[in-house]
């Protein structure tokens, strides 16, 4: 029969309602004492670190991590219930989300303890912003052909090479810079490492890539002899590649991948009235139903990572099923309503609509592009 | 009832090896599936016992279907135990053994006459499940008051007009004219019993349709392995792999879908949203992966010989009835537009699994697999090898 897809029962108490309710409440009040717009894809485009900070205030950010390195000891259910809220309320988070989603936990997982004192906290309270150094000009999907590397300079690395699409760095404090440590061999997964660099270190330099919206988020980084102490190499030299792969439950499977766009879908509901035809009603219907099942999937995931397993098939198919759903929404818009999307448009949905199309075609690259995502997903079916 | 996974190797165990092709082989297989599903109380659980039923939970009749639908048995065990049992217990009559079926319209095609001390029974209704083997067939039917009824008549007594639905499976035209009525097989019942009678067999038809579209998965990853072509199994080539993931996901929303359903019908909170999500989803899931498996087999899986088929004429028949995908749709995109642009969101949170009210049914340390297939083996994730595959 058919593999046994680990996709758990989400098991919800009272506990998580009131947390839903907390994350709400908070919402509202920030919303109305206008901290912030609601946006489309917030998770990237939403850069702001007061914001960050309030929600490192409550708690909020490294909530699953012990207390004692600033974290609440919560569940990846509380996490769930935590970020969809922020997502389907488009608030501004891009500064900690991927500190919060899988730096930390990194960190957590292979870290010193030194790192751990260092780091955690700081990002925790919404302080300290790490970028991710992976995607190179010449290796994207293929990660492993990775050319930066490290190499021994003193009691530490020298590290030269070039990054790109690295978003916010010119906003971070941080790089985790995933580099050769020693040379290709045999295993093409052997000699990769993560090694930390603050952004602003000596011989790094930061030039901005302007996106086809003419937003500025993400950044080439190239490092000429970039010097790192021994201790801000993460975990063994040369076991970088099973550090990164091993986070993928957490960075695949989450909501993000498929409430990026759902600003636009609360402002179409909103537009299109109470009262709609069976054309429209059909439309939102589908959508609906599309986001329900994603919902349990994603929150099935996050069950399982609760209970220790790091379902990785699962979690690359609730980014392939959701990153596709997602990049539909701007499309379904345009079947309900007349579109004239202006970025920056005093027009609520004239706004939304042009956020949530230009940045729908990296919904689908981004965190593993959909072909390769199903390669995965086809080899834990047993495709080989 | 039993745990989750005694019941399903129960069930498998009874359902396994189903012959294909010979046609008095496969009907006398389903009259022993049929008998064994009888003697073990199997048909009538979720149908309270003070009523004549087994006990038990829709969640648990609901996992009979669903394997029903993966091993392609033609019975009625959700007209009997989901919805004539159910019914019967809702309106306090009698549970009569054998196969049972239902014609329950909401606003009913047929209509109850009082004659003198009397009261006689006229209507019809097209394409009722399993008239022509049921012993019993439950309508709904309206008065001359405009009251709403449920009346048990027995299948002899009615006209029968044999026909069937592209899997096979009996569809019956049924009519009856003056046809006196007992009164303990009479009640009179509140709309929202008929009501609700819809949403269990759109729940019914969801629950087996994932079961078949487990079984087209399986049968599609097992051909992708073994069928040869250009020197490599089809599963090497990588078309072929991104239409099986696709295939895969869709199963997985569909069975993830279907749990939501069956939790709200449990808890009896947000049913009637989360079975139109059901069955819009699973609807359209069955719809793409019926293509998807279809393409995968080629021409082999288009003949009577092999069983892809008795997967894909059971979805494509299923999809179609208690409500088309479009149709749940429709109703579940309503209350999104009712619900509002402030509200939309708070009503896709409102499911699954109620915080307040616990899920007795299911029972602790029950580790069933939303997604899955329940009894295959253990949660263990598969080992993969990690090439190519990580981006940020
Ligand atoms: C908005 C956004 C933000 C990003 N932020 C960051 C960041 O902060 N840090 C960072 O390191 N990176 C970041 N990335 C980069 C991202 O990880 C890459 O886009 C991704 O890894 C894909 O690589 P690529 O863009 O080079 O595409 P390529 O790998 O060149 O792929 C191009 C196309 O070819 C297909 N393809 C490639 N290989 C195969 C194959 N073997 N079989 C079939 N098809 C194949 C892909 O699926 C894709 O459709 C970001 C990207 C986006 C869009």
């Amino acid at each position: 029969m058919v593999r046994l897809l680990n996709f758990p029962r989400p098991e919800l108490d009272e506990r998580h309602l009131q947390l839903r309710t907390a994350v709400r409440e908070f919402l509202d009040s920030e919303l109305s004492a206008g901290t912030f717009q609601p946006t489309c894809d917030s998770w990237l485009s939403g850069h702001d670190p007061v914001f960050s900070k309030k929600l490192g205030q409550q708690g909020w950010i490294g909530m699953t991590w012990p207390r004692e390195y600033g974290g609440q000891g919560a569940s990846q259910v509380d996490r769930y219930i935590l970020t969809e809220e922020l997502l389907a309320a488009g608030a501004p988070v891009a500064a900690h989300w991927v500190s919060d989603r899988q730096i930390g936990p990194g960190l957590l997982r292979h870290g010193s303890e030194a790192i751990k004192r260092r780091f955690l906290p700081a990002i925790a309270s919404g302080e300290c912003y790490f970028s991710a150094g992976m995607s190179e000009p010449d290796s994207g999907s293929d990660l492993a052909s990775i050319r930066t590397k490290a190499v021994p300079s003193g009691d530490g690395w020298a590290i030269t090479g070039q990054k790109v699409w690295t978003s916010h760095a010119h906003h971070n404090h941080y790089i985790i810079i995933l580099c050769r440590t020693s040379p290709r061999g045999e295993d093409l997964h052997e000699g990769i490492s993560q090694i930390i660099v603050p952004l602003d270190a000596p011989g790094l330099t930061v030039r901005p890539i302007r996106m086809l919206s003419g937003e500025h988020h993400f950044n080439e980084v190239i490092l000429d002899e970039v010097y790192a102490p021994a201790e801000m190499i993460l975990g063994a030299p040369g076991s970088g590649w099973s550090q990164v792969t091993g986070e993928l439950a957490f960075e695949r499977s989450g909501p993000e991948r498929f409430l990026a766009a759902f600003p636009l879908v609360a402002e179409v509901v909103r537009r299109v009235g109470p009262d709609v035809d069976d054309r429209t009603a059909e439309i939102l219907g589908r959508l609906a139903s599309d986001l329900m099942a994603l919902r349990r999937l994603s929150m099935a995931v996050a069950t399982a990572l609760d209970a220790g397993t790091a379902p990785p098939v699962e979690a690359a198919m609730v980014k392939d099923i959701g990153s596709r759903v997602d990049q539909q929404i701007p499309e379904l818009a345009r079947r309900l309503l007349p579109t004239a999307g202006e970025l920056g448009s005093d027009d609520t949905y004239a706004r939304l609509y042009a956020e949530a199309l230009t940045a729908s075609p990296g919904f689908t690259l981004r965190g593993g592009a959909v072909e390769i995502l199903r390669g995965i997903v086809a080899r834990g079916m047993g495709m080989r | 009832m039993t745990d989750e996974s005694s019941l399903i190797s129960l069930v498998t165990a009874l359902l396994a090896s189903r012959p294909l092709g010979n046609e008095l082989e496969v009907s006398e297989w389903h009259a022993n599936v049929w008998r064994q599903l009888e003697d073990t109380g199997l048909s009538l659980v979720g149908v309270p016992e003070e009523a004549g039923g087994q006990g038990g939970s829709i969640a648990e009749i609901t996992t009979v279907v669903r394997l029903t639908g993966r091993h392609f048995a033609r019975v009625p065990v959700a007209e009997t135990a989901i919805l004539a049992g159910w019914v019967l217990a809702e309106a306090g009559l009698s549970i009569p053994s054998g196969q049972l079926t239902v014609s329950l319209a909401g606003d009913p095609t047929f209509s109850l006459i009082g004659l003198g001390a009397e009261r006689v029974i006229s209507g019809s209704a097209s394409r009722v499940p399993y008239a022509t083997t049921a012993a019993r067939v439950v309508v709904s039917a309206r008065d001359e008051f405009g009251d709403l009824w449920v009346a048990s008549l027995p299948a002899a007594d009615l006209e029968l007009t044999p026909g069937q639905n592209l899997a096979g499976e009996p569809r019956d035209g049924v009519s009856c004219v003056y046809l006196p009525v007992q009164h303990q097989d009479l009640a009179r019942v509140p709309s929202h019993v008929l009501e609700t009678a819809h949403l269990r067999g759109a729940l019914a038809r969801g629950a087996a349709m994932v079961g078949a579209a487990e079984r087209a998965l399986d049968l599609t990853l097992r051909y992708a392995r073994e069928r040869v072509q250009f020197g490599r199994p089809l599963g090497k080539f990588q078309a072929i792999q991104g239409l099986v993931a696709e295939q895969s996901g869709e199963v997985a929303a569909a069975a993830a879908a279907l749990d939501t359903a069956v939790e709200a019908m449990l808890t009896g909170r947000d049913v009637e949203i989360s079975v139109a999500a059901a069955k819009t989803r699973i609807g359209s899931a069955a719809s793409r992966a019926s293509a998807i498996a279809h393409q995968v087999h080629g021409a082999l899986g288009m003949t009577d010989e092999h069983p892809l088929h008795l997967a894909t004429l059971s979805m494509w028949s299923w999809r179609d009835e208690y409500g088309r995908d479009s149709e749940w749709a429709i109703t579940l995109g309503r209350s999104v537009a009712e619900a509002g642009g402030a509200g939309v969101w708070p009503l896709l949170t409102s499911v699954p699994a109620p915080p307040d009210t616990p899920i007795e049914e299911i029972g602790e340390g029950d580790d069933k697999q939303p997604g899955g297939s329940p009894g295959s083996g253990s949660a263990t994730p598969t080992q993969l090898s990690q090439e190519d595959e990580y981006q940020p």
